[in-house]
């Protein structure tokens, strides 16, 4: 089978009364006694075959055959879906003797339309004969109106056939039936829709009728944003004034949605509106057809307005398209110090106004705070990487105390614009070199995170060794936002050199924050955790770093959690830890998981340690007709390349599994994921490969079964020996691969390596027929 | 007259046309649309007339959702399932208990013709099993109904073109039920893509994992509990013998009604990425793809997947059942990534995050929320976020996918006749059957 294989193990559990899959003669001769709730799977093997054929005539009269013996009308409905895919004319009689039927006749009719039969054998439930339909439609009783409706329906089907084949005058017919004055609205709108489309070069004309004494107005709105040119656009802009006010935001809304800047005067009279709906949408409408003598308004309006009318104002302050409306903003800008001069310089940020920025560069130099204020946060937007020299300049000005971390801000987003993240922090750390003031160089060194390199690291590990304490706290600090591990050494001799105690308690935090940030999560984190254990002062500390031990999958982090259990203040994290520790750690040692959750069961622990503690029983007893006890050694790459160029790449567990770095390999956090190991949860990340390794012991020479799925390909090693070997992408399916195992007595070990192709990465494995073999790491 | 002779048959349509008008003057066709301030009179209230079918769990969810816009009066629910539509009722009187003196309560019906059958309602939403989407938005349509469809807009691709065709010749507003991309992040993201913000766009990966993956055993045979109208639950769908795992939230794992995690939770993820490929008026020209469909048991959708899609502008989506739900845009400079759902960004750059969209640049337009989009365009009469092309090409995306699976071999799709170029077969998939008189 090609798409559907073998049986997911998942399902063998679930359905203990599967044995296997019928072949395809068998599945024949069973089909036609099949009966809901039944067995299902000689189903299943018929509809692959009708799915996946290469020869329908032949599988179409096996179909046939079945029909025709004693079948029931379960197993009739499945043959005429299976119809509905390859019946040809040949299984046109069988298929008008199943229309009576009311049970099948949906499938039957299927079959019929599908081999193109329908419109002869179905005629009068799908019309397809408009002359039929017209005299019928003539003889209705006008008074029933559903048959009346139903008729036009159809008739504009009809209609549009005849369009589409150039038959205009039928259509007109039908249209201006439809689009009579005393049928219902919805009637006359699609007679509407029909006129426009059958005399499109007049549309102007039937619209502006259709909206004045036609009484349509509403199902005239698309027609008022879509119908072209610019005497629509005055019709329609001219109309404006006449439209009730129960329809005047509807009306404005469409009219701006033609996005045509000569409607806009008509439109900014209703700003003044007394309807505040209508108001309302012309603010809004503004911002599709509006101009530079608009924003003063707009920009009053969102200074000194509340609610929806702020809303509409701002919003069309950013979408005016109109090339004056930022040289306005600027003029605005230029001329007062008070809150909408503010505002016209913060909406040419907003308005991405990149050719102002020179201009607005110069507002830096005013006097008043909220022109620079404003200023900055347009610059955020506007201004450019060889901008950074003056803003970064402006740091060691104290007129800016009060901007600085607006700067700081406005400098880090400016310079993460720079594409090679290796010169991003260049124009700070050139600055840092003449800094000449304590201030100037903790901005510096704060900036330096934000555009994290390995230079400005260097830099950072300099400013450690300075004399003034604000300096060596800014760098810790910074140090402490790395995005990676790299600056933990130098925290560490932080600590160790204690010349304060800020100092060292700023170091600790970092510490904690930057080691529970590292993935993957490797037990040779440990010894940092180590490291610190001593120095941690706060309850902040303390529980941020339990939470990042707790991520550990060893036993050691049990030993470096216990001294917490014992502090009031850190018991309950110490739990919560402890319980996760053990839940990584339950598939290769259930009993000592066990062992070491029970404690927390009890009521005197908080909730969500309890809930903790009993998940990790739960995923020991779901996943417990699994081979669960895995060691991980991984992801191994080679940069640049896809993982199937290098399925036969002998990487370090292959070469050296002594000191490979194996870790213990947790099961799949989501209580769905029934046995699967889950790489992507664990390592994530694309194009790699991971080993898992685990050491079956038997009490003598024996065989067993190994049941294994992966997502995507696998390589399987018994003793040193490739038992398989699947280099493509591929999906889960738990028991894809039944690979016979020939164990000695003693130890066997089995690995697998699983590679990623893109998007899901994991493993699910099982061992059967295993008397007397024992699985465990080593 | 012969009934082929067309041309004269047509002509004298138009003849006896002009004859029925005057006779058709005292029919009783004009609905009064007074609610909705329709030729110059003034509404009541101004507020939209609804009424929801189908008020299950997401019907529910809906109904409050709609409920709770200033500008609607609910008058009406509908569901084949008494529970529920008692349920629904009680908490719409609750609501309007305080709010409207005069209002005696919503009416509750089991049959959706009576609902469209009223004139006092403007609009419908929809929200009952995807096997009805496309029956009742049709039917909607015809009566004069705007729409808030849930996804996927229909449960084959011939029924959402049909309630296309229906909403687009009776001038109806659609809003399909993806709003995933009513939500400013999802639109912000496209913004930044469209724009060109992280470069040519080349690869979409689609993670749609599959939250209730266990297939379940062969049901038995039930006793149709008293408050379900099974039959009308069935409606359009082959018929079936009743259990219980056939109907209410399991119906998404069962073929005749749903089409698995594809057409469910796909029906947002895919329309995100349609979204954010400015492909959502059309479709991909390929589909490949492979999937695990359970043997045996009640589900018989598709329990893990793996589906590649290529478009004309050169991009590759690669859709796949893993986590975490959502959609990366992959582009020459840089990527973006929108968890579903929440709608939270991740990208290449927090940089890439913090970029304005100018007045001149493409702009998607904010939505106040998807409910609140529908009932704006209601009285606007203008485009939903999501209308009925935009749906029809999303479920189209989920459609495509599951019988790709099923045919298990690479197909070549028309996005304009929406038809497959290189399998007769896999264009007969397309179809479903309907029990009479059920039929779009």
């Amino acid at each position: 089978m090609k798409h559907i294989t073998t049986l997911c193990l998942t399902l063998l559990l679930a359905l203990p009364s599967i044995a296997q899959m019928p072949s395809l003669e068998d599945a024949f001769k069973t089909v036609g006694a099949y009966e809901f709730s039944e067995n299902r799977m000689a189903l299943t093997v018929i509809e692959e075959a009708v799915a996946t054929t290469e020869d329908p005539a032949a599988l179409e009269q096996r179909l046939l055959a079945v029909l025709a013996g004693d079948a029931t009308d379960d197993a009739k409905r499945f043959v005429c879906r299976m119809l509905s895919w390859i019946g040809s004319d040949a299984s046109v009689d069988a298929m008008t003797n199943l229309l009576d039927n009311p049970e099948i006749a949906g499938h039957a009719k299927l079959v019929l339309r599908n081999i193109r039969m329908g419109t002869m054998l179905l005629r009068g439930e799908y019309p397809d004969d408009c002359d039929t339909l017209v005299r019928l439609f003539h003889m209705l009783d006008p008074k029933k109106e559903d048959r009346v409706f139903a008729a036009l329906d159809d008739l504009m089907a009809c209609a549009e056939a005849a369009l589409a084949s150039g038959d205009s005058e039928f259509a007109a017919g039908v249209y201006d039936e439809c689009y009579k004055s005393n049928y219902p609205e919805h009637i006359r709108a699609a007679g509407l829709v029909g006129r426009i489309k059958l005399d499109p070069d007049n549309a102007l004309a039937t619209v502006e009728e259709a909206m004045t004494t036609g009484g349509l107005l509403r199902a005239c709105l698309p027609y008022v944003r879509s119908t072209e040119g610019k005497k629509a656009s005055k019709s329609f802009a001219d109309a404006l004034s006449t439209i009730p006010d129960e329809n005047k935001a509807a009306y404005i809304a469409a009219l701006a949605d033609r996005k045509d800047p000569s409607t806009a005067k008509a439109i900014a009279t209703q700003t003044e509106s007394d309807v505040e709906e209508v108001c309302i949408a012309a603010l809004y409408a503004l911002g599709k057809v509006g101009g530079g003598d608009d924003i003063p308004l707009l920009l009053d309006l969102r200074v000194n307005s509340e609610g929806e009318t702020k809303r509409a104002a701002q919003e069309s302050l950013l979408r005016i398209t109109d090339p004056s409306a930022n040289k306005v903003l600027l003029k605005i800008g230029n001329s007062g110090t008070d809150e909408i001069n503010a505002a016209a310089i913060q909406a040419l940020g907003d308005r991405r106004a990149l050719e102002q920025k020179d201009d607005v560069l110069k507002l830096l130099s005013a006097k008043d705070n909220d022109i620079r204020k404003a200023a900055l946060d347009a610059l955020r937007v506007i201004a450019s990487p060889d901008d950074l020299d003056t803003l970064i300049a402006l740091l060691g000005n104290d007129d800016y105390d009060e901007q600085r971390r607006a700067l700081e801000s406005a400098i880090a987003t400016i310079a993460q614009r720079i594409t090679e993240p290796e010169n991003q922090a260049d124009a700070v750390i050139a600055a840092l070199q003449d800094a000449d003031s304590s201030a100037y160089a903790a901005s510096l060194l704060r900036l330096l995170s934000s555009t994290p390199n390995a230079k400005g690291l260097v830099e950072l590990k300099k400013a450690l060794d300075s004399k003034d304490e604000t300096i060596r706290l800014a760098a810790i600090k910074s140090m402490s936002s790395w995005p990676n591990a790299d600056p933990i050494p130098s925290l560490v001799t932080v600590v160790e050199a204690a010349q304060s105690e800020a100092e060292v308690d700023a170091a600790v935090g970092g510490m904690v924050e930057l080691l529970n940030a590292i993935n993957p999560r490797t037990p040779d984190l440990l010894a940092s955790y180590k490291a610190m254990a001593g120095h941690l002062t706060s309850n902040g500390d303390m529980n941020k770093f339990l939470s990042g031990v707790g991520t550990l999958a060893t036993t050691e982090s049990f030993d470096l959690i216990q001294p917490f259990l014992s502090n009031e203040k850190t018991n309950a994290s110490a739990a919560l830890a402890t319980t996760r520790v053990a839940l990584a750690l339950s598939g290769a040692m259930p009993d000592l998981a066990k062992e070491k959750v029970s404690p927390f069961l009890a009521d005197t622990y908080p909730e969500p340690v309890r809930q903790q503690a009993q998940t990790v029983l739960d995923t020991i007893e779901r996943n417990g007709n699994y081979l669960m006890a895995w060691e991980l050694a991984g992801p191994y790459m080679i940069e640049g390349k896809p993982a199937m160029s290098f399925f036969d790449h002998e990487f370090q567990p292959l070469t050296d599994p002594d000191n490979a770095p194996w870790r213990i390999m947790p099961p799949a956090s989501r209580p769905d994921q029934v046995g699967v190991l889950d790489l992507a949860e664990v390592i994530g990340g694309f194009e790699r490969v991971a080993y898992l390794r685990t050491t079956l012991t038997a009490t003598e020479d024996t065989t067993a079964t190994f049941l294994l799925g992966t997502n995507d390909g696998c390589k399987v090693w018994l003793n040193g020996e490739v038992l398989e070997a699947i280099n493509f992408g591929r999906g889960l399916k738990a028991g894809e691969d039944v690979l016979p195992l020939k164990l000695n007595k003693g130890d066997n070990t089995l690995m697998v390596a699983v590679s990623q192709h893109g998007g899901a990465w994991a493993m699910i494995a099982q061992l059967k027929n295993d008397k007397g073999v024992t699985a465990h790491i080593n | 007259m012969a009934l082929n002779d067309k041309s004269t048959s047509r002509r004298g349509f138009m003849k006896r046309a002009a004859g029925i008008t005057a006779a058709a003057a005292g029919f009783p066709y004009i609905i009064p649309s007074s609610a909705l301030g329709l030729d110059g009179h003034i509404a009541p209230s101004n507020r939209i007339t609804m009424a929801s079918i189908g008020t299950g769990g997401q019907g529910s969810y809906d109904t409050r959702a709609l409920m709770s816009l200033p500008d609607t009066q609910y008058l009406a629910v509908c569901d084949v399932d008494r529970t529920h539509r008692e349920a629904s009722k009680a908490f719409l009187d609750e609501y309007y208990k305080d709010k409207n003196d005069k209002f005696s309560g919503v009416d509750m019906y089991n049959d959706f013709r009576e609902v469209l059958a009223r004139d006092d309602i403007d609009a419908v939403m929809i929200a009952t099993p995807d096997h009805w989407h496309a029956t009742i938005s049709v039917a909607a349509a015809k009566a004069g109904k705007d729409i808030y469809c849930e996804k996927p807009l229909a449960n084959s691709i011939p029924e959402g073109r049909a309630v296309v065709n229906a909403v687009e010749r009776y001038g109806r507003v659609l809003q399909t039920g993806s709003h995933e991309r009513s939500r400013d992040n999802a639109r912000y993201a496209a913004e930044l893509i469209h724009n060109g913000r992280i470069g040519k766009l080349h690869t979409i990966l689609v993670n749609q994992p599959i939250d209730n993956h266990e297939p379940i055993p062969n049901q038995p045979v039930m006793p149709v509990p008293e408050e379900l109208d099974y039959d009308m639950w069935l409606g359009p769908a082959p018929w079936e013998p009743y259990t219980l795992k056939r109907t209410h939230f399991y119906f998404r794992y069962i073929l005749d009604y749903s089409g698995g995690e594809m057409t469910d939770r796909g029906a947002h993820i895919l329309d995100l990425a349609q979204q954010g490929n400015d492909t959502d008026r059309t479709g991909p020209l390929t589909i490949d793809g492979s999937g695990w469909f359970p043997e045996d048991g009640l589900f018989n959708s598709a329990m893990s997947y793996k589906v590649n899609f290529e478009y004309a502008n050169g991009v590759t989506l690669v859709c796949e059942s893993i986590g975490p739900r959502g959609v990366k845009f992959i582009g020459d400079d840089g990527w973006i990534f929108i968890h579903v759902h929440g709608g939270h960004l991740e990208a290449s750059s927090d940089a890439l995050l913090k970029e304005v969209i100018g007045p001149e640049e493409k702009h998607l337009g904010r939505s106040r929320g998807h409910h609140a989009d529908f009932i704006e365009n209601v009285k606007s009469r203008g485009e939903c976020k999501a209308p009925p092309e935009v749906g029809h090409r999303s479920a189209s995306m989920c459609h495509l996918a599951n019988i790709a699976m099923k045919r298990g071999r690479k197909l070549h799709w028309d996005p304009e006749t929406e038809q497959f170029t290189n399998d007769t077969i896999a264009n007969n998939m397309l179809h479903r059957a309907s029990r009479t008189p059920w039929h779009v």
